[in-house]
């Protein structure tokens, strides 16, 4: 499972659904890779119409690969087609290792969500 | 590395060696085509991997060695090259060169001794022979061209960095290929300038696989010191899953147009992309997309042609003539099946490990002898019953510890194939070794300490045992002498054999040497087996007199010594013009035996189990009017026997009522009784060695400690009958010989 | 977080001396001796890159990648054959199932950081 209720007791990852300024929050579990990319895209395309802005935690990740980057990049393309945003509130190590690696970081910010 | 990696690799070395001679052996016999590729196979495949091992330590000798043996292997499994009996003389002369360099590995050796690097040279130069002149060919340099970053040629861009453009194939990921790896990689390389996500070619999130690779990059590299080479080869693991573009500092700008053309994305986002990483200079920039307006293909061919630096050209055509090579190599490949041996699944132990083992071992057995003595006290059944149990347990346990030791001795029958090739091919000799009982077990350190006399033995029967073809064709044999090496069980030993159809030993020419040499006297009487037990004796075996009598007995003496040393004895029976067989009995292990304990006087004694026949009363009937005679009538055979109270000078309560025992004892076709004063049954007996104050103590093979902690001396059950039997010598073996008239059946136990 | 790399080679000195090479540079080592051996290893925890040489008795280094490759849990791990220059058409075998990536033998242990370095980072 690449998305488990905040309120699990695992410590993994959530949705957070609450959506009253159109807000979605959402924490990842801690792996981000080719083995789990297909679940995790799964998940992240349901309730997409829910949502104006989707705020990813990133924090958790750790462990993360080119599939996990390219889906983030997807991600960002569909929702800025749709006018909505991605924001990433926070990212581990990992991620931001990569993203700085792939001269994203200006590209991926981390802000504040919404 | 370590030395214990390198032991390691010089163990492994060894075994495969001893594959590859195999091999070599079997090539020599095989006529069989298949059969025979077989073999190449298997020798490629040993020498392949030491080469693999060895360029793991960096022991470039071997590497170096091992890949000219390689080479020419791979021409004999492709059929350019046949094998001959020259060629596979070479290949074992190559395996024990290769033999040598791992021992120098071993010590720390990184050069050749003069010897050595005289050998080495001679046998490059045979196997080249084999490979021909253009062996070296395909290595010569590439001349690698380092660009200076100074250095703008005609038509050159600004940058002074390498641009690398990446597509990666839509498998990339599924394969495992991660691009971040590769491009953290070229940070070895040089300063990763600038890195460029391009990510156009992702499709929009419904039509978006996950674990499809969509990704571009374009990457600006500084790294002045480096080539193309270099470059390339971070991706070689990507060529077939990425479209890569990789231009030199200060390329011409028309391979740039090439470069944009190529790349999928529109042209205008080509370009603004390598202006914001700084490929081009905007000025570049507008000349490149505009030139792309004006000029057509062919011009543009023309142009990289004549114009563009080196670089460019002179790299793709290399890319081009290496893929041609590549091509080439893989068709000439034959699909040819690699034989595998079945190696049967081993873990190496160290073998200080082992012997601790065997030791603690031991002391269990001596340890449960103690338990079960004071568990009798109790008279409980549960107790004696659990007690058996365990002891049961305990003896399966010491059977298995001790068989970790044993290996088949087949291996070693193989490497005589070697000499036996060896020195038939020396003498001119036709000659085929049998082996027979290859699967026999010995323990470990017996086998490696019967190499050298059974080579002994082995170079003697070929050498001397054997006649010449001429010979044996006048003498109505057949041209091929037979050698043969067997190996077999018997009674608690391992008999290891070796026998010749060759001439046999001169009795007679035997004794006048011996009485010659004082050995023997004149009017002495001796068996046939006496006589020819005599070459074993040391004033025999002097190389010049001994060949001229019966071509035996180099060091014969030393060959008994070594097996004596093993509580082994060697015997041997020759037939004039038949042939000869020598036999060397050995115990199976040097640990533990089963024993049979006795009482004489107030010392106790340990006869091996498998040695004692049966035991019967020796009372005043049986002994008959003679009580000196030292033998009786046993079921009308004749045995000999003798009194261990007084081999042993102990206090034996020989008068009054009391009945004394004899146990009747055999080795190697030979019995005798011992008398002692009483039986007291099987015992598990771990064998301590004597202490250097008693290892002339000839009748004694070693101590052991009791269950009740005493000390009991185990005989040594050979030796002893030697004596017993030389005493009574003439009589051993004939049956009717009625000096001691007894009713033997009547006393039987 | 350290990497786990899986070492399959018939050669213990092979596996003792990559073992070590790869443990200095600070990554987990898992090994197997054939392709059976590497397999009954392979229980489901991460492994990011196996290394594995062709020739070895009971499952060589092409039937184990096909293995490897049948298994979700691992159809994506990275596999780097060891090979040889004479064995081009092995190479090529181990590529069509799935084994990506190659090192020719002989090689020393900085080379096989450094393939292992591209691979995995």
């Amino acid at each position: 499972m690449a998305l488990n209720k905040e309120s699990d007791s695992d410590g993994g990852s959530t949705i957070d659904s609450n959506n009253d300024k159109g807000d979605c929050e959402l924490t990842l579990a801690e792996e981000m890779t080719i083995y789990t990319i297909s679940n995790l895209k799964q998940e992240l395309s349901k309730n997409m119409d829910s949502y104006q802005t989707l705020a990813l935690n990133l924090q958790n990740v750790e462990e993360i690969d080119s599939a996990g980057i390219q889906l983030l990049l997807a991600l960002d393309k569909e929702l800025s087609q749709k006018n909505k945003s991605l924001k990433l509130t926070s990212m581990s190590g990992a991620v931001n290792k990569l993203i700085e690696s792939y001269g994203l970081s200006d590209r991926f910010p981390i802000g504040e969500a919404a | 590395m370590t030395d214990d990696s390198l032991q390691i690799f010089a163990e492994e070395a060894e075994d495969l060696l001893s594959v590859a001679e195999q091999a070599l052996l079997n090539l020599d016999d095989i006529k069989n085509k298949a059969e025979a590729l077989d073999c190449v196979n298997d020798l490629f495949r040993t020498f392949h991997t030491i080469k693999g091992a060895a360029g793991l330590f960096g022991l470039d000798l071997i590497v170096n060695f091992t890949h000219i043996v390689e080479s020419v292997l791979v021409k004999v499994r492709e059929g350019t090259l046949e094998v001959d009996d020259d060629m596979v003389s070479l290949f074992l002369a190559n395996r024990d060169h290769l033999e040598y360099l791992v021992n120098d590995a071993l010590s720390g050796k990184t050069e050749m001794d003069k010897e050595l690097k005289q050998r080495d040279d001679l046998l490059v130069s045979q196997l080249n022979s084999y490979l021909g002149e253009t062996s070296d060919a395909a290595d010569t340099d590439k001349n690698h061209t380092i660009i200076s970053s100074d250095y703008i040629p005609a038509g050159g861009v600004k940058n002074k960095n390498w641009h690398i453009s990446l597509r990666f194939g839509p498998d990339a990921l599924r394969n495992g290929m991660d691009p971040s790896s590769f491009i953290n990689y070229l940070s070895n390389i040089g300063e990763i300038k600038t890195v460029t996500l391009i990510d156009d070619a992702l499709p929009a999130w419904k039509n978006f696989d996950p674990e499809t690779c969509y990704l571009g990059f374009e990457i600006v590299l500084i790294a002045p010191q480096t080539n193309k080479e270099t470059i390339e080869e971070v991706f070689e693991f990507v060529q077939d899953d990425c479209k890569i573009s990789i231009l030199p500092p200060h390329s011409h700008i028309a391979e740039y147009i090439q470069l944009i053309e190529q790349l999928p994305e529109e042209d205008m986002r080509i370009g603004d992309i390598l202006l914001a990483c700084g490929a081009l200079t905007e000025l570049e920039q507008d000349d490149v997309l505009n030139a792309q307006d004006r000029i057509t293909d062919e011009v543009m061919v023309g142009a990289t042609d004549q114009q563009v630096p080196l670089l460019g050209s002179v790299a793709v055509d290399q890319q081009v003539v290496q893929q041609e090579v590549v091509d080439a190599a893989i068709k000439k490949q034959t699909e040819v099946k690699q034989h595998r041996t079945d190696a049967q699944q081993t873990i190496r132990v160290n073998a200080l490990k082992l012997e601790s083992l065997v030791n603690l071992v031991g002391e269990l057995v001596i340890g449960s002898a103690n338990a079960e003595m004071n568990a009798r006290k109790f008279s409980d059944t549960g107790l004696n019953e659990a007690m058996e149990n365990l002891l049961h347990l305990i003896e399966e346990v010491r059977d298995t510890t001790l068989g970790l030791r044993m290996v088949q001795i087949g291996e070693t029958f193989n490497r005589y194939k070697r000499v036996v090739r060896e020195v038939s091919r020396d003498t001119g000799k036709d000659i085929e070794l049998h082996i027979s009982g290859a699967d026999t077990e010995l323990d470990k350190t017996l086998i490696e300490k019967i190499v050298d006399p059974l080579m002994h033995l082995v170079r003697n029967a070929i050498d001397h045992g054997i006649e010449s073809p001429e010979k044996r064709l006048k003498l109505g044999k057949p041209a091929k002498g037979i050698v043969h090496l067997g190996a077999f069980h018997e009674s608690g030993s391992v008999v290891i054999q070796v026998s010749d159809d060759g001439g046999g030993l001169n009795k007679q020419k035997i004794l006048s040497k011996a009485i010659e040499k004082g050995l023997v006297q004149q009017n002495q009487q001796l068996s046939d087996k006496q006589i020819y037990q005599l070459i074993f004796g040391a004033g025999l075996s002097t190389a010049d007199s001994v060949s001229n009598i019966s071509g035996r007995g180099v060091g014969m003496d030393v060959v008994r010594s070594n097996i004596e040393s093993l509580r082994g004895h060697i015997e041997i029976e020759t037939t004039e013009g038949k042939g000869s067989t020598i036999s060397i009995r050995l115990p199976l292990t040097l640990a533990i035996i089963d024993g049979f304990q006795v009482r004489v006087g107030d010392a106790q004694y340990i006869v091996p189990l498998d040695m004692v026949d049966e035991c019967i009363e020796l009372n005043e009937s049986l002994l008959g009017k003679d009580d000196s005679a030292n033998y009786i009538n046993l079921r009308g055979e004749v045995l000999p026997f003798m009194h261990l109270s007084d081999m042993f000078g102990e206090d034996s309560q020989r008068e009054g009522k009391h009945i004394d025992n004899i146990v009747v004892v055999h080795f190697a076709g030979k019995k005798a009784g011992f008398v002692v004063d009483e039986l007291l049954g099987e015992h598990q007996t771990v064998i301590k060695p004597l202490g250097k104050v008693f290892q002339h103590l000839t009748e004694i093979s070693g101590t052991t400690i009791l269950g009740s902690g005493e000390v009991a001396l185990i005989l040594d059950v050979p030796e002893i009958l030697n004596r017993v039997t030389q005493i009574g010598g003439d009589h051993v073996g004939d049956a009717h010989v009625g000096r001691a008239d007894v009713d033997a059946s009547a006393a039987a136990h | 977080m350290s990497k786990t790399i899986l070492i399959v080679d018939d050669s213990s000195s092979v596996r003792s001396v990559v073992g070590i090479a790869l443990k200095r540079a600070g990554y987990d080592v898992i090994e197997g001796c054939d392709g059976v051996d590497a397999l009954s290893k392979m229980t489901g925890q991460k492994i990011h890159l196996i290394v594995s040489d062709v020739n070895m008795p009971n499952m060589d280094g092409i039937t184990f990648v096909k293995e490897v490759k049948k298994d979700p849990r691992y159809k994506f791990t990275p596999v780097c054959m060891l090979t040889t220059e004479a064995e081009e058409s092995k190479m090529l075998e181990g590529k069509a199932a799935g084994a990506k990536a190659w090192i020719i033998k002989p090689f020393q242990p900085p080379k096989l950081l450094d393939v292992v370095a591209k691979l995995v980072g």
